[in-house]
């Protein structure tokens, strides 16, 4: 009896060991990137897969290249992905995909199919950053860049780095796009990827043992999505302007002239290192204002003007200085913003939180009164420091005499 | 001599139950971003039933759902009245044991076949219902710190990675209280809060009688606020589009997570605490089943245990597909609950204990 109960407990393990589901590393390709792309009625969908061999060992690289691309076809994302099986040994692996970019023409088509697919599968995760890109999808994908093997990783670092050090782009996960998109507004801002250079496409390791390489793939333009269409670009001081009005900016550096109103060259530059915007709507005159205050602070980096800076009102004129510039820069924003028609800045969905029985009202033809919007601006910057030196250096060498 | 459990025993008993997978979900999801306030709402009603449940137990403290039945309708209709609720516990725990095969294959094991992985999770909850309530409550009392614990670094790594934000419950009742009463009642009543009804079958069985109240409204008060605040948690997270879209919200939220690069992919927390808590449903809604059924027919706990387990495992094949089986969740099951939840306790709480029963009922309080 003993023996018997002994044995069906021991047959009950053989039910645990989970081998229905297992996962071997040598049966998948790990995709470092994906892209989309649409072309001839068919989505392209292009897989950018690790070569596990290229990037292991010492070597670090040595001759090949340590991604492959390729790309399938088909009527929708799924299926294009099933097709792939006829060209690819492994099975594909989505769980460690970075990135995810979307071709112009793919991203004018329409992202909801995308989006779909990945609500809908749980080996696609939402954590995956998107771009637009300028040219395919596939192009992007293709190109080598320098410091990482692993070109998908570099440019999800590329916009980490971009949102860390000067906000001009912010990073853009699939679940801040499905937020955007299922919200009032149904708009959102996509940063874009372009190539640039000579156009050569940085393709082949050996083009890396140069010290510079003829393209690269950089940041460039912030795309306007509405519904799921990307219905325009707008350029990087203007894509600044959108950051600072929707809260984004964290560090940045602002350049700014030493005349009143901006005039002149922009020789000084101060560093912004933390900064708050508030949005607050209010209903004036049967329009919509936005009363938008921007609370900044940093330190000056270079400095171009007049004046001593040892003496506090001369900070003052600097705070002021910067605080112009800063206002300059979302008012170029918001204007270019307002001719899109396109409510990235989320100033809908401020009106629905603050005023939901007014929003009912409006939310149906919000398109058209989104551009009425105005906005009345409050910058206010403080420089906590002027770095290690006081006056300018022009300053400095004026001697009395002259 | 029955089985007993302690006064704490009961305290995290009640405690893991009604978590049980509930802040998985995003429950009264219909009122948009106020599914909090419909928690709410419901959570207070809820401790009224459990005052209901609270007053019918102090009137024959030693006795379990079926003798409750049989003292207050008598022999034959309080008998039938019991088996049939013995049935719809077997029922409400088959929905259990389906949810674990439908979310393990939806979410975690795509290729493994439903059968295995429901026959695994019931084989563990048969094992338990065989050793009796005392073996239950000292599992739960196992498993407590793991699901304390686990909750802690979910909510701990949530508010680390900055995914809050409070503004997404704005604006508070867009459309009156209205939508938030059609959210909370009946649905949000009957599951989970009323589901407090199987305690009325294991009240009889904890040893302090004097605290029982006492104990059995601060857990539930505890776990409610714990509840709603979950439920928050994910609508801050989501938002209230995102959190109705998908199927498991809270395994959503989690996959958000992303710190310091290296801290990502918490999915196995998730499942840790799915298969806990759905765990804990199953298998306290099977003893409930046999304790009831026993009482009712006079047929021994052992001899039933098996009976309907086979019945719980084969009823779980039934529905076809996963859409019914929600479907019949919220559009079948939610409307036949309040029978059992509200109104037979109500209609007992009227017609008071049987003359003839009084002091059989009594009796059993000095038995102790």
């Amino acid at each position: 009896m003993k023996a018997i109960r002994l044995l069906l407990l021991g047959s009950l393990l053989l039910l645990q060991t989970g081998c229905w589901n297992r996962v071997e590393l040598n049966d998948i390709a790990i995709i470092s990137a994906t892209g989309v792309d649409w072309e001839n009625g068919k989505w392209v969908l292009t897989n950018q897969i690790v070569i596990p061999k290229a990037i292991s060992g010492q070597a670090g690289g040595g001759r090949t290249a340590a991604v492959n691309v390729f790309s399938s076809t088909g009527d929708n994302f799924r299926i294009a992905i099933s097709k792939a099986s006829q060209e690819s040994s492994r099975r594909l692996y989505f769980s460690h995909n970075q990135i995810v970019i979307i071709g112009q023409e793919a991203a004018r088509k329409g992202v909801g199919p995308l989006l779909e697919a990945y609500l809908r599968n749980h080996d696609s995760r939402e954590t995956v950053d998107v771009f637009l890109s300028k040219g395919t999808a596939r192009l992007m994908l293709e190109q080598l860049i320098p410091l990482e093997q692993i070109p998908g990783a570099a440019i999800q670092r590329m916009i980490v780095n971009e949102e860390m050090s000067s906000s001009s782009y912010r990073q853009m996960t699939i679940h801040h796009v499905l937020m955007d998109l299922l919200g009032h507004t149904k708009a959102t801002s996509i940063p874009g990827l372009a190539l640039a250079g000579s156009g050569e496409s940085t393709d082949r390791v050996d083009m890396l043992s140069q010290t510079s390489t003829p393209s690269k793939v950089r940041l460039s333009e912030l795309g306007l999505v509405y519904g799921d269409k990307l219905v325009g670009w707008i350029g990087e001081e203007q894509s600044k302007g959108v950051m600072w009005l929707t809260n984004h900016v964290d560090k940045t550096t602002v350049a700014f002239a030493c005349t009143a109103g901006g005039k002149g060259r922009q020789g000084s530059s101060a560093r912004v290192l933390h900064s708050v915007t508030k949005v607050k709507p209010q209903q004036q005159d049967g329009k919509w204002v936005m009363k938008v205050n921007i609370e900044a602070q940093g330190t000056l980096l270079e400095y171009d003007c007049g004046g001593d800076l040892m003496k506090p009102e001369e900070i003052w004129e600097v705070e002021r200085l910067v605080e112009e510039r800063i206002a300059s820069i979302v008012t170029d924003g918001w204007e270019v913003v307002r001719k899109h028609k396109v409510d990235v800045l989320g100033f809908g969905t401020l009106i629905y939180k603050h005023h939901p029985k007014t929003w009912k009202v409006i939310e149906r033809n919000w398109k058209e009164e989104f551009p009425q919007t105005e906005i009345e601006l409050n910058v206010n910057m403080k420089l906590s420091s002027t770095g290690m030196s006081g006056k300018s250096f022009k300053e400095a060498q004026k001697k009395p005499g002259l | 001599m029955q089985q007993q459990f302690g006064k704490f025993q009961l305290a995290i008993l009640i405690i893991v139950f009604l978590i049980g997978s509930t802040p998985l979900f995003e429950l009264g999801i219909p009122a948009k971003q106020d599914a909090w306030i419909a928690m709410l709402v419901a959570a207070a009603a809820g401790l009224l039933l459990t005052v209901v449940y609270l007053t019918l137990h102090k009137r024959a403290p030693n006795a379990g759902l079926g003798e409750l039945y049989k003292y207050h309708f008598g022999r034959y209709i309080g008998g039938f009245i019991a088996i049939v609720h013995a049935l719809w516990f077997a029922y409400e725990s088959m929905r259990n044991v389906r949810d674990v095969g439908e979310l393990t294959t939806m979410a975690l094991l795509s290729f493994t076949p439903k059968w295995i992985i429901m026959f695994l999770i019931l084989a563990v909850a048969a094992y338990t219902a065989s050793k009796g309530v005392e073996v239950l409550a000292r599992i739960i009392q196992l498993l407590f710190p793991i699901v304390i614990l686990s909750y802690f670094i979910v909510i701990l790594l949530v508010f680390f990675s900055g995914l809050v934000k409070v503004n997404q419950l704005l604006p508070i009742m867009e459309n009156g209280p209205m939508p938030i009463l059609k959210a909370a009642f009946p649905n949000l009543l009957s599951f989970p809060f009323a589901q407090m009804v199987v305690f009325l079958v294991l009240f009889g069985h904890v040893s302090e009688k004097k605290s029982i109240s006492k104990v059995t409204y601060w857990s539930q008060i505890g776990v409610s606020i714990f509840l709603v605040f979950m439920n928050a948690l994910i609508l801050c997270v989501l938002g209230p589009e995102l959190a109705e879209l998908t199927a498991l919200p809270l395994l959503h939220v989690l996959q958000l997570v992303r710190l310091a690069n290296f801290l990502e992919r918490l999915d196995v927390v998730v499942t840790l605490l799915l298969f806990i808590g759905l765990f804990v449903k199953i298998a306290t809604l099977y003893i409930a089943s046999v304790l009831t059924a026993s009482m009712a027919t006079g047929w021994s706990y052992r001899a039933l245990v098996f009976p309907i387990g086979i019945l719980i495992y084969a009823a779980s094949f039934l529905e076809p597909n996963n859409t019914y089986h929600i479907w019949i969740g919220l559009d079948v099951t939610l409307k036949i609950a309040p029978l059992f939840q509200i109104a037979l306790p109500l209609v007992m709480l009227v017609v008071g204990i049987r003359k003839k029963y009084r002091s059989a009922a009594l009796d059993g309080a000095q038995g102790t």
